[in-house]
């Protein structure tokens, strides 16, 4: 049995903690480690703890950020008549990157999911309809994951919202673009054929 | 499709055990627990990724090892080419199906539940030899080990989803087993059904897997209401999740046994000479019978309103119970005609040897509902059917056997059995998990 010296044992354990970092990559990142400036390290200490104590979830959109309410909550040129309803935080990111959408985000922080105990209580669905109901409201686009959970709780969304007089929209679901449709799985394709629309 | 080759590593008796076929009858003989079902079972997973029978895969592990690999290499033989082997009996004698040949590939599973879990690699690779059909040769591998991964590769490609390599080589066994798709519970009826569709449409494999967890997360959810920690206004979304899939699958399963019904009757009825009727009839639990005969609107309205119907005992019992989950085939066999017609539910009213042939007409019906649609003859695996059939009956299934071209892998603990039933085909004598004679 191997044995290494508890400090550099205790940084490869806590590495192989994060997503994607097993036992190998765990103990080179420890060993590259060992061989960086002081200065570095301490660089990289702080930037791991200040990523807690800095950042906080956004109380209007649950968006993660150093300020509350979020820039995008507080930027005046966006669309607030418009609420994207994503799972996580960093779908946010994702729709973000397209540069396309210029509305506000509400972040569910989780999906419905009997077997996993999660209920409409215990993701922020409350809040969302607080919002509906005190802001201005026009359009919610719920852009949940298309996986069993994320359809279960848009048809949840759907069923809650549609009696307040406002628009509910659900993301598109389809062929990549680029995509060959030689390429895409039958059921994509098959969905795709379904949600067909005129050009 | 043809079977030429075969790696046994750790799989039950075999230790490490390869075996060419280069004969489209191989007949398997040995004594008793010398390994002659368990190769048969070995082809079996390399098709469906699961047992014949229903075992946990661990257990297909030979004692004291911790994995199984299983290697296959396939040569998909399409009924157009099969003149060209040696003995090639030709296959246009068959008579003409009924059914559409669309050339549909396909892919299935029954335990779908597991799946997700399952991450499967089948490797098919081809084969270097200079024949036309050189570059659709494929080897698939699978390995297992005893903490329930399965790895499938697919000519060397690891395989991530099931329904990406499932139905590339087919096969339809036969064993003293079959007998449970007449006497068994529904639910073998579903597994054959679902293993079979699977194979055949892609999509129909995918519609399953998520209406079982759809169904997971709606049982759950009936529970938690039952207990009062959850509101019951939450099971409409789960209610419309199963629906959309169950539409597909009631849609797909009762298209695909109408197709089964035409076949096996015909198969039925050339068994026993035509003085029986075979009626093979989709059934779907009460409050959902007709469904499979309307629009696809009409379905969706129907079966929310059954679900509706049954909400508060659904809700008292913490289970759901409508739905494709409670489906069942029917099996029924008429006599006489006109007014003199009768009708016996084969389950309950049927003799043991009636109910066999019922079960041999279901196989050889799948048989040829895979031909049909794929337009390749699937491999046939006979397990020590010679005790379970009269003289006429394994007469008739040999010679069907013959026309139809398909490779066929047939065990017996005796010699004798095997005269001069088939052609092109050799004798492996088994012993302990090695072939130790192979012969013409």
């Amino acid at each position: 049995m191997l044995h290494y010296p508890e400090p550099l044992a205790r940084l490869i354990n806590e590495l192989q903690k994060l997503p994607t970092i097993g036992p190998k990559t765990a103990q080179r990142l420890a060993f590259y480690m060992t061989k960086l400036p002081d200065e570095e390290t301490t660089k990289l200490a702080r930037a791991i703890s200040d990523v807690k104590s800095h950042l906080s979830h956004c109380t209007v959109c649950g968006n993660i950020t150093d300020r509350n309410p979020c820039y995008i909550c507080t930027d005046a040129e966006r669309d607030r008549q418009v609420i994207c309803v994503i799972e996580e935080p960093d779908d946010l990111l994702a729709i973000e990157r397209t540069k396309e959408y210029r509305g506000l985000y509400h972040t569910l922080m989780g999906v419905l999911s009997p077997l996993d105990g999660v209920g409409p209580k215990d993701i922020k669905i409350d809040a969302l309809l607080k919002r509906i109901q005190n802001e201005d409201i026009r359009e919610v686009i719920v852009a949940t994951n298309y996986t069993t959970q994320g359809q279960a709780t848009a048809l949840y969304l759907k069923n809650l919202l549609e009696d307040l007089g406002i628009s509910i929209t659900r993301i598109a679901y389809g062929i990549p673009a680029g995509g060959d449709l030689e390429y895409i799985d039958e059921v994509t394709l098959a969905r795709a054929l379904e949600g067909r629309r005129e050009i | 499709m043809r079977l030429n080759y075969l790696l046994l590593r750790n799989f039950r008796i075999y230790v490490d055990c390869e075996i060419e076929f280069p004969n489209k009858g191989n007949l398997i003989v040995g004594g008793n627990a010398q390994g002659k079902t368990s190769l048969l079972e070995a082809i079996y997973f390399l098709s469906t990724a699961k047992s014949h029978r229903t075992y946990p895969d661990v257990e297909l592990i030979r004692h004291n090892e911790n994995w199984f690999y299983l290697k296959g290499m396939i040569a998909p033989v399409c009924d157009a080419t099969t003149r060209t082997q040696p003995t090639g009996t030709h296959s246009n004698l068959i008579h003409e199906s009924p059914l559409s040949n669309s050339a549909v590939q396909s892919s299935y599973i029954e335990g779908c539940q597991a799946s997700a879990d399952i991450s499967n690699c089948y490797s098919t690779s081809s084969k270097p030899e200079s024949q036309d059909l050189d570059s659709l040769n494929m080897t698939l591998e699978v390995s297992n080990e005893s903490n329930g991964k399965k790895r499938f590769k697919l000519n060397g490609d690891l395989q991530r989803k099931l329904s990406e390599w499932i139905g590339q080589f087919n096969v339809v066994f036969f064993s003293p087993e079959s007998l449970t798709l007449v006497k068994g519970a529904p639910s073998e009826r579903r597994r054959f059904i679902d293993i079979l569709i699977s194979q055949l449409s892609p999509a129909y494999l995918n519609h399953l897997q998520n209406y079982q967890f759809a169904l997971k997360q709606r049982n759950e959810l009936l529970k938690q209401i039952r207990a009062n920690q959850a509101r019951s206004d939450l099971l409409e979304a789960w209610d419309s999740l199963l629906i959309d899939d169950g539409v597909s699958i009631i849609q797909t399963r009762s298209k695909m046994l109408r197709q089964l019904s035409t076949y096996a009757q015909i198969k039925h009825s050339e068994l026993t000479g035509g003085s029986e009727t075979l009626v093979v009839e989709y059934q779907p639990p009460e409050a959902l019978e007709g469904i499979d005969s309307i629009s696809q609107s009409e379905a969706v309205d129907e079966y929310l309103k059954a679900l509706s119907c049954s909400r508060s005992q659904d809700i008292l019992r913490g289970t759901t119970s409508v739905g494709p989950h409670r489906d069942d085939l029917k099996l029924t066999l008429e006599t006489g005609r006109g007014e003199y017609l009768q009708r016996q539910d084969a389950k309950s009213f049927c003799s043991q040897g009636q109910q066999r042939t019922i079960a041999l007409a279901l196989k050889l019906g799948e048989l040829e509902l895979i031909r049909g649609i794929t337009d390749k003859a699937p491999v046939v695996l006979l397990d020590d059917v010679i005790s379970e059939l009269d003289e006429m009956r394994s007469a008739y299934l040999f010679d069907m056997l013959q026309r139809l071209n398909s490779q066929t892998f047939i065990t017996s603990t005796r010699r004798e059995v095997w005269t001069e039933s088939l052609e092109d085909s050799c004798i492996l004598t088994i012993k302990n998990g090695q072939v130790i004679r192979q012969h013409a």
